[in-house]
C-alpha cells in the first residue's frame, strides 16, 4: 500500500464535532484527523454533511445564521473553534476552494493579488513575485502569462478554477480545503486539477470533498466515508477502495446504494 | 438497493457466469482424461485433446469481458477483487485443461495399459487431483474462505501420493536394485509423466483456492507461511 498510515504528524483534528443548522443536526459526533501533508478525500451521498464538515474547519459556518457547532478543531495544537480565535487569520492559514470557480470581476492579476493586499502587503515587487509563484504552483501561469492583466472572467471553466486555487495559495495557507472542485470542469481541466493536488500536498494539508469515487481513490492518501451526518469509516485510500471494513461503505463505494 | 441492474453488476453476473462455466469444462476434461487413462481408452482420451481448444475459448472470451468490465466501470472494493481474482482463476483454469489434455495424449500412446499395481498408485492420486478440483471450484462457488484456505495449506498428502504412485512405476519398470533391470520404455516414462501432471494439477488446485480466499479477504496469501 502506497500511503504511510500516519507517518508524518497531525496537522488538523477534528474532535466530537455536532453541527446544527437551527434545530437541524447535520453532523454527529465527528472525530476525523488529517495528517500534514497528505491528501484527505471525504465521500459521500449528498446530503450526507461533506460540505457542512469541511466549512466547520476554517469556520465558514460561522456566516450562517441560526448555525452552531460544537466540539473542538485543532489545528497545530490549539482549538480553533473558541470565541477568541481570530477567524480572518485562521482563513489564511486554512484556504478553501469551491465547487463553482468564482473569481472576481477583476484581473486574472488582481484576482491573486487580492488576499496579499488584505494582508497587508504593499510592495509591488512581492505582491509581483508571489502572484506569480501561485499561479505557477497551481499549474497555470504558462497558459495565461499573456493574459494576466485581461478580466478572469475570460478565462475557461478549469483556468477559472486553477485561478482560484491560485488565489487560495498565494496567502500561503497550510491547509487547503477543496468542496469539489473539480465536478464542473471537463476531464482535460479535471486532471489538471488532480495533478496540481499531487504536487501541491508536499507543502500543504489538503482535504478535498468529491462525489467522484475514481477521483478520491486517483488522488487521495486517505478517504473517510460520510452517511447522514456521521463518519462511517474512514482509513487508507487503497484499502478503503480494495476491501473496506463496513458493508456499508462497500454498498457505496461499488455503487449499490446512495 | 437499486430497483435495477446496473451495467456493472450485469456484467460481474456474466463474468462468474462464464468462469463457472468455463470451471465445469476444464472438470469435465479432468474427469474424461481420468476415465479415458483407466480404461485404457484412446478414443475417448482423443475427444478430450481435442476439447482443449474450446477451453482455451473461453479463457480468450472471459479475458477480454474482464478487461472490459474494468475499462467501463472501474470497479473497486470486493469487485474488483472478484475481477482480479477471476483473472487469476481462468490462468489456472486453463493449464490444468493442459494438463487434461497432456494426460489424455499420454493415454492415446500407451501401447498397453498401465500395470494394475501401477495403476492402482496413479488411481489414488487422480482420486485426489479430482477431488481437489472439485473443492477448489465449490470454494470460489459458494465465497467459502475457511474452506479456501484449508485447501491452499493443506499438500502433504498430495506430495506422498505422488511419490508413492512414482515409487510404483520405478519398481515395475526399472526393477529392484538388486534384481535384473526390466526393459524401461515408454510405458514407464508415461508413468512418470502422468504422475507430474497429476502433481501440477493439484497445485493448481491450491492455486484456485487462493484466489477465491483473496476475493473473499482481499488478502494474498500467495507465498505465505500459514499463521501460527
Ligand atoms: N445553509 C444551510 N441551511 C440549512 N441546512 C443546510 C444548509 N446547508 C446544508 N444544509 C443541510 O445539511 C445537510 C448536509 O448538507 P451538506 O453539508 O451540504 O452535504 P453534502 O456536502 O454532503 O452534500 C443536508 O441535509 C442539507 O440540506
Ligand atoms: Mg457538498
Amino acid at each position: 500500500m502506497t500511503a504511510p498510515d500516519t507517518a508524518s504528524g497531525t496537522k488538523l483534528r477534528a474532535m466530537n464535532i455536532d453541527f446544527f443548522y437551527g434545530r437541524n443536526q447535520a453532523l454527529q459526533d465527528i472525530n476525523l484527523d488529517f495528517p500534514e501533508n497528505m491528501v484527505t478525500a471525504l465521500i459521500g451521498p449528498s446530503g450526507c454533511g461533506k460540505s457542512t464538515f469541511l466549512r466547520c474547519l476554517n469556520r465558514m459556518n460561522d456566516l450562517i445564521p441560526g448555525a452552531l457547532a460544537k466540539g473542538d478543531i485543532i489545528l497545530d495544537g490549539q482549538n480553533i473553534n473558541t470565541p477568541q480565535t481570530d477567524v480572518v487569520s485562521l482563513r489564511r492559514k486554512v484556504g478553501m476552494v469551491f465547487q463553482k470557480p468564482n473569481p472576481f470581476p477583476k484581473t486574472v492579476f488582481e484576482n491573486v493579488a487580492y488576499g496579499l493586499r488584505v494582508n497587508g502587503e504593499t510592495k509591488a515587487s512581492v505582491i509581483g513575485d508571489k502572484v506569480e509563484a501561485s499561479l505557477r504552483r497551481a499549474a497555470i501561469f504558462d497558459e495565461i502569462k499573456d493574459r494576466l492583466h485581461t478580466s478572469a472572467l475570460g478565462l475557461s471553466g478549469g483556468q477559472q478554477q486553477r485561478l482560484c486555487i491560485a488565489r487560495a495559495l498565494a496567502v500561503e495557507p497550510e491547509v487547503l480545503l477543496m468542496d469539489e472542485p473539480a465536478s464542473a470542469l471537463d476531464p482535460i481541466a479535471t486532471q489538471k486539477i488532480e495533478e496540481s493536488v499531487r504536487e501541491l500536498k508536499s507543502q500543504l494539508t489538503i482535504i478535498i470533498v468529491t462525489h467522484n469515487m475514481q477521483q478520491a481513490a486517483r488522488i487521495s492518501d486517505r478517504t473517510a466515508f460520510f452517511y447522514m451526518g456521521r463518519l462511517i469509516e474512514e482509513g487508507v485510500t487503497d484499502i478503503m477502495f480494495t476491501r473496506p471494513s463496513l458493508r456499508q461503505t462497500e454498498e457505496y463505494i461499488t455503487g449499490r446504494f446512495g | 438497493m437499486q430497483e435495477k441492474e446496473t451495467q456493472l453488476q450485469q456484467m460481474l453476473t456474466q463474468l462468474r457466469t462464464r468462469v463457472l462455466m468455463m470451471g465445469a469444462a476444464v472438470g469435465i476434461a479432468l474427469d474424461e482424461a481420468f476415465a479415458a487413462l483407466e480404461e485404457n481408452n484412446a478414443i475417448r482420451a482423443a475427444e478430450v485433446v481435442d476439447g482443449d481448444a474450446a477451453i482455451n475459448a473461453l479463457e480468450n472470451e472471459i479475458d477480454e469481458l474482464a478487461l472490459s468490465l474494468l475499462v467501463r466501470n472501474q470497479p473497486v472494493a470486493r469487485d474488483l477483487r472478484f475481477v482480479v481474482g477471476a483473472l487469476r482463476m481462468v490462468f489456472d483454469l486453463e493449464r490444468i485443461g493442459d494438463e487434461a489434455a497432456s494426460i489424455a495424449e499420454l493415454t492415446v500412446t500407451l501401447e498397453t495399459p498401465l500395470p494394475g499395481e501401477v495403476m492402482e498408485a496413479v488411481g489414488l492420486l487422480m482420486r485426489s487431483a479430482a477431488s481437489l478440483y472439485k473443492e477448489s471450484m465449490e470454494t470460489f462457488r459458494t465465497a467459502d474462505h475457511s474452506a479456501a484456505l484449508r485447501l491452499c495449506r493443506d499438500d502433504d498428502e498430495i506430495t506422498r501420493q505422488e511419490m508413492a504412485a512414482l515409487r510404483r512405476v520405478m519398481e515395475f519398470f526399472c526393477g529392484n536394485r538388486d534384481g535384473q533391470s526390466k526393459h524401461f520404455g515408454y510405458e514407464g516414462m508415461n508413468g512418470i509423466l502422468i504422475c507430474r501432471a497429476l502433481n501440477r494439477i493439484c497445485r493448481r488446485c491450491a492455486n484456485i483456492a487462493e484466489h477465491a480466499y483473496f476475493v473473499e479477504e482481499g488478502i494474498d496469501i500467495k507465498h505465505k507461511p500459514p499463521e501460527g
